[in-house]
């Protein structure tokens, strides 16, 4: 069961997987509108939560998919609960420090190979160093190259650590990790932890006819398997995609006029003009006396 | 916790993906230490689409791909250092967050001092914790984005004003709540007397000494009234304060003035006096104090030329204003009468016989440019007429048939000898006659059947509009010399609406234009999480010609 939040007069979903199930399974597309926590300042794309239109919920709730909750209930408080708040952190930092020290220890070991030939690479260079300074004295330099070079060959395979330099290199680790609080992370939750249950609250949509009209509209439309988005943009009620959003674009306008209503013909010129320029086709959708949609759709010709 | 892998083979690449399933409790420390290595790209808007589905295996990978990219990236948590997040406190019955610890750069340009403390507005402080800048902590708990929607939104900003203001903030621009009075006038910006003057001091001043305060229609009752020895009481400053020694040398003479002219003082109603001297005595006094504080020569001068101005008006007007007639020259006035004046203010020898009627209508000012000299002696013509009395048709004519004949057969006559005026046989006559052809604005002027008006001179004849509309929002480029002590003009205004709410009628569009000009208003209109921005603009058609 999908929770759909009411907060002063918008629907939210706040939970990820929730919102991703509802697109994928429901095609119930909705609208995110909160910033995107990879990448905030930016609105290309935005992340929770997602808002609903009234319609979408209406749908949902009367297919059962969802429950409608008060998002303006506040959180539990108390010195229990932010005493919780204060462990559930503490014991957040120990592991994280836990983890980081771990982390350095197995960075350190896969480091050895590297630390080993580094130390025995100054090793030879200090003992040339102090071959040179004995035997400055002597005028046969190229003795010391052969003997310098049939030292290399002795010491081909590889230098390991000894166990000792392990032992000291991870005690120096030790001493150098430490605890400063300032540099543990912390999450701004997103969505609000409630373990208890809550109760559903009424949802009061369609009122006046225009919101009935707009929402039989759409739940026809969306039963036809559709995907169905707010027309606002394209100056009407609905837009339909044959498939999802992401991957088509939409094919109608959909505009809920009353079926009692006289359209002048100026809308008509109207709604035709927008449609043809933008390539969709406009569907002008009215409910007869027997409670069905029925569909009227413009096209724009020219003389012939 | 869980953690689901899952390979992606493209290409020669196999690449291993960790999605996180952070649970409702929380991310435990390996999820938060995972957040530090993200990819931080998003996938692009736009791009080609498919036209329709056809069940086709590489469009349901498309889909599928960009599904699972978007559970990735939206059960992703905000996670920062505590060292780099801001702390605040949520003040619910004053509706701000009070900063507590202040990390990161925000303070330049987000939030307001009072009394030390510093403080955000609940749009601000929502939109630092999306961009994970700042915890803010109410009863000693960090509230999560959903309960900082439903406790900090919704009752001082609406949802749909918390939506554009973040969604322009997070483009760059830099938003505060709307000021409704710019303190500076553009003359004084010009002189950058705002560079002298804080802005603190200026709200303080505004707010006892505005000019509209000192026409009695628009007093307070509060005020108190103060009597004649108050004003003796500020002369004595005056003289005393060594700053203002140029000061008193220039206002010497109507201070002392005012001491002497005792009788004018009962022309005026009295207690409107009172009340203007007393205000006008507190804001003289404060004058003073900031003369003793600054020494700045600029400001000097400036204090002493309102306190002259203000010194002036403290002591009785030389002339009696109710007996001296200004004519009335606005256009709601078409004929006004100037009386004959007095015999003592006229220089000798000069006598007025006649009082002198005036057609102030044709005062309006021409704002069409490049007007020829022509078309001003037809305004003369119309100030001063001149018409013999024979030739007057309101003197002449008898009857309203001879009068429309009078003033039509002069443009009649020319028609006769003229190879066109087969077109004035008919009921239907052309607009323009040949003898109009003097040049290209006077043809345009005859064809302007429906005349242009200009909004914003018009505006006081529309109604008045049905509903009250705010402007939100005052929007500033982004820029890092901007101040919030001196954020000048912003360089533009939004006013946020639904989009089911009905659309602005004229009055509306008009009234907030007005009240915003300089500066361009951009109406914001929400539609359930899309927003779009509208602005209305007065377009000009050509009304001249000029070749």
């Amino acid at each position: 069961m999908i929770d759909l939040y009411l907060c002063h007069g918008n629907v939210y979903v706040w939970n990820a997987s929730a919102a991703c199930d509802l697109r994928e399974r429901h095609r119930i597309v909705g609208t995110f509108v909160g910033a995107l926590p990879r990448l905030p300042r930016q609105n290309v794309r935005l992340g929770r939560p997602l808002q609903l239109m009234p319609e979408e919920t209406t749908l949902l709730l009367n297919k059962g998919i969802a429950r409608l909750l008060d998002g303006n209930i506040p959180p539990k408080t108390g010195e229990d609960a932010a005493q919780a708040v204060t462990e559930h952190r503490q014991q957040s930092f120990r592991e994280q420090a836990e983890i980081c020290r771990n982390d350095r220890k197995r960075k350190l070991h896969e480091m050895a190979s590297v630390i080993a030939k580094g130390r025995a690479a100054k090793r030879k260079k200090l003992a040339q160093k102090e071959k040179a300074d004995d035997e400055s004295s002597s005028s046969v330099s190229t003795s010391d190259v052969t003997s310098s070079t049939w030292d290399e060959h002795e010491e081909e395979e590889e230098p390991r650590l000894s166990v000792e330099e392990m032992k000291e290199l991870e005690a120096k680790l030790e001493k150098t990790t430490g605890y400063n609080e300032q540099a543990f992370l912390v999450q701004i939750m997103t969505e609000q932890v409630s373990e208890e249950t809550q109760e559903t609250i009424p949802w009061n949509y369609p009122t006046t006819d225009t919101e009935a009209l707009r929402c039989h509209v759409f739940q026809d439309l969306w039963e036809k398997g559709y995907f169905l988005t707010s027309g606002g943009k394209f100056g009407g009620d609905f837009l339909v995609y044959p498939g999802d959003p992401f991957r088509y674009h939409s094919f109608y306008i959909a505009v809920c006029r009353p079926r009692t209503e006289n359209m002048e013909a100026l809308d008509i010129v109207r709604l035709g003009r927008l449609g043809s320029n933008v390539k969709k086709t406009v569907l002008l959708c009215s409910e007869s006396e027997t409670g069905e949609i029925n569909y009227t759709s413009l096209q724009w010709t020219g003389m012939n | 916790m869980r953690i689901a892998v899952s390979q992606i083979r493209s290409g020669e690449f196999v690449v291993i993906v960790v999605t996180l399933q952070i649970t409702q409790r929380g991310a435990n420390a390996q999820e938060l230490l995972a957040h530090r290595n993200l990819d931080r790209t998003v996938p692009p808007r736009g791009g080609t689409k498919d036209y329709a589905p056809d069940r086709s295996h590489e469009q349901e990978e498309k889909l599928q791909g960009m599904y699972s990219l978007y559970r990735r990236m939206l059960a992703e948590e905000r996670v920062n250092k505590i060292g780099n997040l801001s702390k605040a406190i949520w003040l619910e019955d004053q509706g701000l967050a009070e900063v507590t610890v202040d990390k990161g750069k925000f303070w330049h340009h987000i939030g307001h001092t009072n009394k030390g403390k510093k403080y955000l507005y609940p749009e601000e402080a929502v939109f630092l914790m999306e961009t994970n800048a700042i915890e803010v902590y109410w009863n000693k708990l960090p509230l999560a984005i959903q309960q900082a929607y439903a406790m900090m939104l919704g009752n001082r900003v609406s949802m749909e004003q918390y939506q554009v203001y973040a969604h322009l903030s997070r483009l760059g621009y830099i938003l505060t709540r709307h000021q409704s009075r710019e303190h500076f006038s553009w003359y004084e910006r010009q002189i950058q007397l705002d560079e002298y003057i804080p802005l603190k001091q200026r709200i303080k001043e505004g707010s006892r000494a505005e000019v509209r305060d000192w026409f009695p229609s628009n007093q307070h009752d509060e005020q108190t009234t103060s009597t004649s020895g108050e004003l003796d009481k500020t002369e004595e400053v005056h003289r005393d304060n060594p700053a203002t020694r140029e000061v008193k040398s220039a206002s010497d003479s109507p201070v002392e003035h005012s001491t002497s002219n005792q009788t004018p003082r009962d022309s005026l109603p009295k207690d409107q006096t009172s009340r203007m001297k007393g205000r006008i005595e507190e804001s003289v006094e404060d004058e003073q104090m900031e003369i003793e504080c600054n020494r700045k020569d600029k400001i000097e001068k400036q204090e002493e030329k309102e306190v002259n101005s203000l010194v002036t008006l403290s002591y009785e007007y030389k002339w009696d204003f109710t007996n001296i007639t200004i004519p009335n020259v606005g256009q709601d006035c078409d004929v006004s009468e100037i009386p004959i004046p007095s015999a003592e203010l006229l220089p000798t020898g000069v006598q007025v016989n006649t009082v002198l009627k005036i057609n102030t209508g044709a005062f309006s000012l021409n704002t069409k440019r490049g007007r020829k000299g022509k078309s001003n002696s037809e305004h003369l013509s119309k100030i001063v007429p001149n018409l013999r009395a024979e030739d007057d048709p309101r003197k002449v004519s008898r009857n309203w048939m001879e009068f429309k004949q009078m003033c039509g057969a002069k443009r009649e006559m020319d028609m006769s000898d003229s190879p066109v005026a087969h077109l004035w046989q008919g009921e239907v006559t052309p607009l323009v006659r040949p003898s109009d052809a003097t040049d290209m604005g006077a043809i345009l002027s005859r064809l302007q059947v429906i005349q242009n008006i200009s909004l914003e001179k018009e505006c006081s004849s529309l109604p008045k509009p049905d509903r009250y509309l705010d402007i939100a929002y005052d929007v500033f480029l982004p820029d890092s010399h901007f101040k919030k002590s001196k954020p000048g003009r912003p360089n533009l205004r939004v006013c946020v609406q639904r989009f089911s709410e009905p659309a602005p009628d004229l009055a509306l569009i008009v009234q907030l234009n007005q009240r915003s000009s300089p500066v361009p208003l951009l109406w914001a209109v929400v539609d359930n999480g899309d927003i779009s921005f509208y602005s209305f603009t007065e377009a000009d058609l050509p009304a001249d010609y000029h070749m």
